[in-house]
């Protein structure tokens, strides 16, 4: 499905001419062995006969449902008939994804409850659009449709010449020129049949697509999200770091500062328990220093700065006491922000792992394929992780958002847990 | 339970703080009755036990905010006589307003750092399981440096200033003596003073001076 070379005589300077005519052809012909044309050729016939059907179901539903409406009973009818072309709108909408995107959705204005809603609907814009569209779509299409046709015919008709022009007494000479103009044009049909289908396909988006203000409104509505959503993890982040500076390192000085102050007391009458505490005070200093080390490394791991995400993911899955495998893409580049947020998605799940799967073992993987970093997490634990707002998986999930990537949880009670991160890494492919 | 001893229930999360401040209080002849995880705990506790005095850590589980202000308040609803100390780890003005907002007495709010002052941790709790009150130096600093009433609290002496914070501490006349190095007879003097100066009426007894110079200090901010 490769797009035709855009420079068809490029090579005549070099290889000489033989090859000079054969690259032009290959060229002006090949898209004939391409797939598109035919499905923009079947995306045509398929719109065409059923948007024919749409057109008489439309017609019968508001022919039957409108007067009725006079006497009530019609307007059930007509919510129905809506229904019904939303939903066709809908199919024509994923259609157009045959000859390239499919035209996005564009969700209808909620309708008021009870009577007032029922009523309200006869006089509702955007659900008439939609009907307006079913009814006009049939005409577009067969018109599409016909030239398609027409354009896979004029040329077979001119190659065919030689098989029936002798029948109604043409020359030799208009048959030749015939079906050197059909083998000419034949190579016209793709790139036209094309643009007929993708002229189809617009018509639906121009129609019944949603409208750029929609489309930037959805866009600033999910920016919005984001932004919020960054905002809040920034904060729990930082509710985290608190909570772990006053009730494990505090506690930890303060449970130091009680065996020196016992110590202390001690000294003169008991100097055996004394040094016991300050034995104790020691061991409790390791751990608080250990603590803070953590704290530390869970705010910014230092070795991302110098050795890259691979260094500092073997640091951080060779401190787990469960048995972690780890798989880095080889040279894998990334700028800053999307190696810190894989190094967090690893760094949450192995976490989160360590104190509530109750795994045996785990593996992690980042991988670069088609500028998205992607980053997989296994472990064989009892499942049950969490994604929902406040938890750590929530603000690694909020981060990769905020890189246009995502992050998906797959843990069901009982397990196992997978975590699958996608962040777009542009870089990553540039250095392959 | 021997007579001397003044028996304690410990409520704290941390095990590793737990068990410290229960060494501290055995070797300081303290009883520990119970040592318990929560505020759930603590309640089953309080159920079968009933000690001199009850030690419990703000934050414990399941939020991990001021769990031990509730506790304690709640106990204070269903005892009011039960002695209550909160530890915390931070000073909050909030929680030590919220707590002390009735009855102070055998009441304490202190800051976690304190308990490495084992002399003086011991004897504050010896102090709230007595009826008296301890409120941590720090939040009496913080709620008088919030204190509107700057020109009036610039009448006192820089000493009348020192023993108006002690009384809010809850030291009793002796322990404001010892604390600033000065006999009792002066310490009377200098409390005397400040109650003119700041036009309050004369309590008796150190557990009702707190309310009356906090309740002072809070009024119109």
């Amino acid at each position: 499905m490769s797009e035709p070379n855009p420079e068809p005589f490029a090579a005549i300077d070099g290889n000489g001419e033989f090859a000079g005519v054969s690259s032009a052809a290959r060229w002006w012909y090949g898209p004939l062995t391409n797939v598109e044309p035919w499905t923009a050729t079947l995306y045509l016939f398929v719109s065409a006969l059923l948007s024919l059907v749409w057109l008489i179901a439309m017609v019968v539903g508001v022919a039957v449902s409108v007067p009725l409406s006079l006497v009530g009973i019609g307007l059930p009818m007509l919510m129905g008939t809506f229904a019904l072309a939303s939903r066709l709108v809908r199919w024509d909408r994923h259609r157009a994804g045959w000859v390239g995107e499919p035209v996005a959705e564009a969700p209808l204005p909620k309708l008021a409850r009870g009577l007032a809603g029922a009523r309200s609907v006869l006089s509702d814009g955007p659900r008439w659009r939609l009907v307006g569209y079913l009814v006009l779509a049939p005409f577009v299409f067969v018109v599409l449709l016909a030239l398609a046709l027409a354009l896979w015919a004029v040329p077979l008709y001119l190659i065919s010449l030689p098989l029936w022009g002798w029948a109604v007494g043409m020359s030799v000479i208009g048959m030749t020129m015939g079906v050197l103009t059909g083998v000419v044009l034949a190579g016209l049909v793709p790139r036209g049949v094309q643009q007929l289908g993708r002229a189809g396909a617009g018509f639906v988006r121009a129609a019944v697509g949603p409208d750029r203000v929609a489309v930037m409104q959805q866009q600033v509505d999910t920016l919005t999200a984001n932004r919020e959503e960054i905002l809040s993890a920034v904060a729990s982040e930082r509710r985290r770091i608190e909570r772990n500076l006053h009730d494990g390192v505090q506690q930890h000085l303060v449970a130091q500062g009680i065996d020196l102050g016992l110590a202390e007391q001690k000294m003169a009458s008991d100097p055996e328990a004394a040094l016991e505490l300050l034995r104790d005070a020691r061991a409790k200093n390791r751990d608080t220093i250990g603590e803070l080390r953590i704290i530390g490394r869970g705010l910014h791991p230092a070795v991302l700065d110098d050795r890259g995400l691979d260094a500092a993911l073997s640091a951080l899955v060779s401190s787990s006491p469960v048995p972690v495998s780890l798989s880095v893409s080889p040279g894998l580049q990334a700028p800053m922000p999307v190696a810190e947020a894989a190094y967090f998605v690893v760094s949450e799940a192995v976490t989160n792992m360590l104190k509530h799967a109750k795994a045996r073992a785990a593996s992690v993987s980042v991988e670069q394929s088609a500028g998205t970093l992607v980053v997989d997490v296994h472990d064989d634990g009892h499942g049950g992780a969490d994604q929902s707002a406040g938890t750590g998986l929530a603000g690694i999930a909020a981060r990769v958002r905020a890189l246009d990537g995502s992050l998906s949880v797959h843990s069901p009670r009982g397990g196992p847990t997978h975590i699958h991160a996608e962040i777009p890494n542009a870089m990553g492919d540039s250095y392959e | 339970m021997s007579e001397s001893a003044t028996t304690v229930v410990v409520a704290d999360d941390s095990v590793l703080l737990r068990d410290g401040v229960v060494r501290l209080l055995e070797e300081s002849g303290f009883e520990v009755l119970a040592a318990v995880g929560d505020a759930d705990q603590l309640s089953e506790a309080l159920s079968e036990q009933s000690p001199d005095l009850v030690l419990v850590d703000v934050r414990m589980p399941p939020t991990f905010t001021d769990e031990g202000i509730q506790a304690a308040i709640a106990i204070r609803e269903r005892s009011p006589q039960q002695a209550v100390v909160v530890l915390s780890q931070y000073v909050e003005e909030t929680y030590a307003t919220q707590l002390l907002a009735g009855d102070v007495a055998g009441l304490g709010y202190l800051l976690k750092d304190r308990v490495v002052d084992i002399n003086d941790f011991v004897e504050s709790l010896r102090r709230v399981a007595g009826g008296g009150s301890a409120v941590d130096a720090e939040v009496v600093q913080q709620i008088l440096s919030r204190s509107q009433r700057g020109s009036e609290l610039a009448r006192l002496t820089p000493r009348e200033g020192e023993v108006l914070a002690a009384m809010a501490e809850g030291l009793s006349n002796a322990g404001i003596g010892e604390k600033l190095v000065i006999s009792l007879g002066a310490v009377e003097k200098h409390i005397s003073n400040v109650f003119t100066k700041l036009d309050l009426e004369p309590v008796e007894g150190a557990h009702r001076r707190v309310l009356a110079v906090l309740t002072y200090m809070n009024e119109r901010r």
